[in-house]
């Protein structure tokens, strides 16, 4: 799988077997998932076996007893109860063995060893949102191959970032799952495992991802440092909606320190109002429906929409302001702009004054807003400089 | 082929009535082939009734698992006697749907005629209770299904569910009943035509099945919706 | 011992009355008469004409699809300028709906149409009501006027699933999973039309299903007892079975469907205390039998065809029976294993293991139509082709769900193209191929008029060719990690996915060819004779095209229909079906 990564980590020289790459493109990189690979490679051996079989039956018993004119078919049996006792009793107990492997090879990926990490999932339309033990948030997201246009990269339709969640290697992990709104189910691919996940039920998934070994790329990281790291990429298998196809994250294993160091940064947001601001848009998911570059999505794009007018389906016209943002994140549903639908849900809640303030500002600064404007903002910020709201560090 | 020989013992002089003269289909061998093959496609279409009824009752119980207390609320809202009455009058409907049946068989068309014009007043009856007595207070209360709700007393948040439920399944349920009217109504039409006697009495056989499984299934949610708390 | 006896039955088996295409003189005499006839046979044709029309529209979807599917990008510029139009004309998609929403409702449209519209009535209602009354001797099905409101039913249904199409269609995916089917395009009638149009086409489905259930038990020619039916009455009875059991439970959840779009009811939202999951054992408990409608009568041709063309007595006919009754019994206890990613430990094992008992019979079917062909007399005409190629599909069909069954396997393959490769082949590489070596099989004895043969050849190698370069590709997408119901995918899948087009496109070619070859032979093909392949089921007994009645006779059945090394089949020249002078002996 690691070639859906093409554009995130370089292509790794696979160790797995031809079979494994003609079905799976590589091995599984848990455990659990190799041994389900071992199922499927006996289910299909076996598979292979009896449709030869079958089919040199077929086309021998064909070519052999062609009609002939004038001659008559020879005369044979029309039943033969011990032939037929014997291929209902041989798949039998092959399916039996397959049910039992099976079964093991289920309960092996679907149980989480002691001392798991365990996080917490929130999915809706259309994204994710992991929030570590110690409440942190990933502000880092990485443009994946999905939805982008491969003879054209610069044409894409949308900015849509997959979130980058860091796990260290050899270390459980269980997410605790839920949705915001419709059914979604979480795939690893490289894990071999997918869970749905419901509106009104938790629902868990489990991994153990392998150690990192010499072939894994080396990310050169300002912050932490150089490291090994290991993406998977993360998909939406259960149909639910319009971006349903696009809703992907990325899983980067990295050694235990890197995780911890990246923890600490999660949890303490910096810079300018303006970084905080795109840091939170992030983590809230705002960029799976906004893009940041002028292109068209879900919602309308947040490039030039500071303090200009559009259309709304009331018949108003209204200028972007800060009261207006506001209204539109915590009642999204009063004002909708022509053109787009009325999909938003509340972030009442979600997002706390503060933040708003940040994301705000950060709107400001793609509309090319002056930088006294950006002052002002700062100024009517009731508690701008006393800054972390969420997160210690934990891990 | 042409005719059937008249019942035993009936003197009766003037044109022959449709029942007497009634001919099987062009495709059948007998008559009695026919007759099977009426009530055993009958007996198959009463299975998928039971089975569009079943799926309710699944439903009814997966949301009373999850909600005990709406549930219990809900059944003490309604009024046990209204639906005691209904009962009573549907096992009466089903008793005289039988007589009439009987009646014909044995060739007695006036008194069928009797049983079936009481079994289609039951029906009315049946639906000017559920109309008058059960929805139009309720509904006017605002003691409705799902978003339409609007109750101001409701002690659960999980009561629309319940009326959800019941409107849907004593809906569904009336509806039948509507149907069995308009069936019966047939009956009675052509019963007075003189349609049937006792060699041709399918068609009120078969509407009689169909009048006993709308009877059984009322049976089935009067307990689950007025009685158990 | 030399053929079929008839007997003058009783006065009402009238003599000759003319086929019963014969026309009644003038278009608007012809019109009406088929539009009020209670003619198996032509009701038989009526719905193999609506199901084909649907297919057409089922198609068109499809390649639109895999059209759609040729770049990874959200959607290619003919989609975007369809959305366009669309918007202009102010009935497709409204303003600001991603491009992504094309690809939803034409993938979704295909779904519903193939499976509501086409595939599950597909051959009961069309091959099933024209052969069922011929192989078992009788003059129509039990209930004539039932079979014809069936059609009508069946036609009123696919208008408001039409209606619903033609204003935008629904993006819902085929299975309606709530809660996204309650909450989207909210305000909007599409997704009540489509239902709606699937409560009443279940009607339909009920109606076909008793019918032949009671026909079967009742009008059954002299002579025939029950393990004297040809195996397709068999499989058409088990079908009929599953009809008449499992469509009220998706009458019942459809409608709460309905209700829940209007009313808000709840039942199956979980904004208002609801269950999706409730939702999905429903919709499963019936659209798992679903399955082996779809399936079972293919089974029927195939037992069929497989006989006629290797002249041969089917291997373990009693196995085979009981198979399609066993078939039809387990396929209600196994609805779950759609849902093992959604499950609790204990429900997954359960109904593994009762997915598992499917497989056996199933087998069982598969290893008695090849020991058929053993010391048979086969003739390569379209029809074999038809049915060889049934039995190479259907097995990877069946081999490939075995790790979709197996537990550990399917958590990962669940929801991928894998399990829409699966599903394709069994449903199209053996429903529908089975379908066409039916409609080849009987065709003369439909129309009276012979096909021609290398064209038909030529059409079967195209959908052949076509549809395994379409499909096999999807397995290996699927356990890439391709998941199904993607509008756009990873760059990596490109490649892939151009090839699967490009099957569907030999596909198309390969149905434009058989539709020319039955134009054709309506038109212009040579007369068929009563029985041009040497059938020992009774349906060769009639003319071609069969009598109003069907035979001017009843038949009585005095042999199996099987019986090809003892006996001449009906209306053949023994000249040309030389026996053998002494017959095998236990």
């Amino acid at each position: 799988m690691n070639a859906l990564m093409a554009g995130i980590s370089p292509k790794v020289l696979s160790t797995a077997s031809f079979m494994d790459r003609f079905w799976f493109g590589d091995s599984s990189f848990t455990e659990a998932g190799r041994s389900g690979d071992w199922m499927f490679m006996f289910i299909w051996w076996l598979s292979v076996f009896f449709f030869v079989l079958l089919m040199v039956l077929m086309v021998y018993f064909s070519y052999r007893y062609r009609r002939r004119p004038g001659q008559h078919a020879p005369v044979s049996p029309a039943h033969n109860t011990p032939l037929e006792i014997t291929w209902t009793v041989i798949p039998t107990i092959f399916f039996v063995v397959m049910f039992f492997e099976g079964f093991r090879g289920y309960v092996k990926l679907n149980y989480a060893p002691a001392g798991a990490i365990q996080a917490y999932l929130l999915a809706y339309q259309w994204s994710w949102e992991l929030e570590y033990p110690g409440g942190q948030v990933s502000s880092e997201a990485t443009m994946t191959s999905v939805g982008t246009r491969a003879s054209n990269p610069e044409q894409h339709f949308s900015s849509i970032k997959a979130p980058i969640w860091y796990f260290p290697e050899k270390q459980p992990v269980v997410l605790r799952m839920t949705s915001r709104d419709v059914i979604h189910s979480f795939w690893v691919p490289d894990f071999r495992v997918k869970m749905d996940i419901f509106p009104n039920r938790y629902t868990s998934y489990t991994f153990t991802p392998d150690a990192l070994d010499d072939t894994a790329p080396i990310m050169e990281d300002a912050e932490v440092g150089a490291y090994r790291y290991r993406d998977h990429i993360v998909l939406c298998a259960e149909y639910c909606g319009d971006n349903h196809s696009e809703m992907a994250a990325v899983i980067r294993v990295v050694p235990r320190e890197i995780y911890e160091a990246k923890l600490e940064i999660f949890g303490s947001p910096r810079g300018t109002l303006a970084e905080r601001g795109r840091v939170i848009s992030q983590q809230r998911g705002c960029f799976a429906c906004h893009s940041v570059d002028g292109s068209s999505n879900i919602g309308p794009t947040w490039k030039d929409l500071y303090n200009n007018e559009f259309q709304y389906t009331d018949g108003s016209t209204i200028r972007v302001d800060d009261n207006h943002l506001r209204e539109s994140i915590y009642e999204p549903a009063a004002k909708i702009r022509v053109g787009y639908p009325n999909q938003m849900v509340s972030y009442q809640g979600m997002i706390s004054p503060e933040q708003l303030n940040w994301i705000i500002a950060y709107m400001r600064t793609l509309s090319g807003a002056t930088p006294a404007e950006d002052m002002a903002a700062a100024m009517v910020d009731p508690d701008a400089q006393d800054g972390t709201q969420e997160g210690s560090d934990g891990g | 082929m042409s005719t059937i020989q008249p019942t035993r013992g009936e003197i009766r002089t003037g044109p022959m009535l449709p029942h007497e003269t009634v001919q099987k289909g062009h495709h059948w061998r007998t008559r009695d082939d026919e007759f099977d093959a009426g009530k055993l496609g009958m007996w198959l279409f009463l299975a998928t009734e039971l089975l569009l009824f079943s799926g309710l009752f699944c439903g009814y119980a997966v949301m009373r698992l999850l909600y005990p207390e709406a549930f219990a609320n809900g059944s003490h809202y309604l009024d046990w006697r209204w639906g005691g009455l209904n009962t009573l009058v549907l096992l009466v409907s089903s008793y005289t749907m039988a007589a009439a049946i009987r009646h014909t068989q044995v060739g007695d068309r006036a008194r069928a005629q009797m049983a079936l014009i009481v079994t289609w007043l039951c029906a009315l009856a049946f639906l000017l209770v559920k109309l008058f007595l059960e929805y139009i207070p309720k509904w006017s209360e605002g003691k409705r299904p799902g978003v339409l709700f609007d109750y101001p007393y409701a002690q659960h948040e999980m009561e629309p569910m319940w009326w959800s439920l019941y409107y849907a399944s004593t809906g569904i349920h009336a509806s039948h009943v509507i149907i069995g009217m308009g069936l019966i109504g047939w009956l009675i039409y052509r019963n007075a035509k003189g349609w049937y006697g006792p060699k041709n009495y399918l068609a009120m056989e078969n509407i009689g099945l169909y009048w006993h499984i709308v009877d059984l299934i009322w049976i089935f949610l009067f307990p689950l919706l007025y009685l158990i708390h | 011992m030399s053929t079929i006896d008839t007997h003058a039955g009783h006065s009402s088996h009238g003599g000759h009355h003319g086929s019963y295409l014969t026309s009644k003189g003038s278009l608007w005499a012809d019109v009406a008469n088929w539009a009020t006839t209670v003619d198996h046979k032509k009701i038989g044709v009526m719905y193999l004409v609506a199901l084909l029309t649907l297919f057409f529209f089922g198609g068109v979807m499809a390649l639109a699809v895999r059209v759609e599917l040729l770049e990874p990008t959200r959607t290619v510029e003919v989609a975007g300028e369809m959305v366009t139009t669309g918007q202009r004309l102010g009935v497709l998609a409204p303003d600001g709906v991603s491009p992504n929403n094309i690809y939803n409702r034409a993938m979704t449209l295909h779904g519903a149409i193939m499976t509501f519209m086409f595939i599950v009535p597909g051959i009961p209602a069309s091959l099933g009501n024209f052969f069922l009354p011929l192989m078992i001797g009788a003059k129509d099905v039990a209930f004539p006027r039932l079979n014809l409101a069936s059609w009508y039913v069946y036609v009123f249904g696919s208008l408001f699933a039409l209606a619903s199409a033609i204003v935008g269609g629904i993006d819902t995916g085929w299975t309606l999973y709530t809660p996204y089917s309650t909450m989207t395009d909210a305000d909007h009638w599409r997704v009540v039309a489509m239902t709606t149009g699937v409560f009443i086409m279940g009607f339909a489905s009920i109606m076909t299903g008793l019918n032949f259930v009671v026909t079967v038990h009742k009008l059954r020619a002299p002579g025939m007892g029950w393990f004297d039916m040809p195996l397709f009455v068999w499989a058409i009875y088990a079908t009929a079975i599953i009809q008449v059991l499992a469509t009220p439970v998706v009458g019942i959840t459809v409608l709460m469907l309905i209700f829940e779009r209007l009313f808000n009811f709840g039942l199956f939202d979980p904004r208002i205390g609801g269950d999706p999951v409730l939702f999905q054992h429903f919709f499963w408990f019936y659209s798992h039998p679903v399955v082996y409608i779809m399936i079972l009568p293919a089974f029927g041709i195939i037992s069929e065809t497989i006989t006629c063309h290797a002249r041969k007595k089917i291997f373990g006919y009693k196995a085979v029976a009981f198979a399609s009754l066993g078939i039809a019994a387990v396929s209600f206890l196994v609805w779950a294993h759609h849902m093992f990613t959604s499950q609790g430990e204990l429900t997954a094992a359960i109904f593994s293991f009762l997915t598992f008992l499917v497989a056996v019979p199933t087998a069982i079917k598969v290893f008695n139509w090849i020991s058929t062909l053993y010391k048979g007399s086969i003739v390569f005409n379209t029809t074999m082709h038809y049915t060889l190629g049934f039995l190479f599909l259907f097995t990877i069909g069946g081999l490939t769900g075995l790790p979709l069954a197996t537990l550990s396997t399917d958590m990962h393959l669940h929801d991928s193209y894998y399990v829409v490769a699966h599903f394709h082949y069994v449903m199209f590489g053996g429903t529908v191929i089975a379908m066409l070596a039916g409609m080849h099989h009987w065709w003369p004895k439909m129309f009276g008029k012979m096909y021609n043969e290398p064209a038909a050849k030529l059409g079967f190698w195209l959908v052949f060719l076509g549809f395994n370069l379409t499909f096999f590709i999807q397995f290996i997408m699927g356990a890439h990690g391709m998941p199904r119901r993607y509008a756009s995918y990873p760059d990596e899948f490109q490649t892939m996915h151009i090839i699967s087009t490009f099957g569907s496109w030999m596909l198309l070619a390969g149905f434009l060819v058989h539709l020319f070859t039955f134009i054709h032979s309506l038109i212009q093909g040579k007369p068929a004779t009563a029985n041009p392949w040497g059938g020992m089921t009774l349906e060769w007994l009639a003319e071609s095209p069969p009598d109003e009645h069907n035979f001017a006779k009843e038949p009585i059945v005095k042999h199996g229909p099987y019986d090809y090394d003892t006996v001449v089949p009906p209306n053949y020249d023994p000249a040309d079906y030389p026996l053998p002078e002494k017959p095998y002996t236990h």
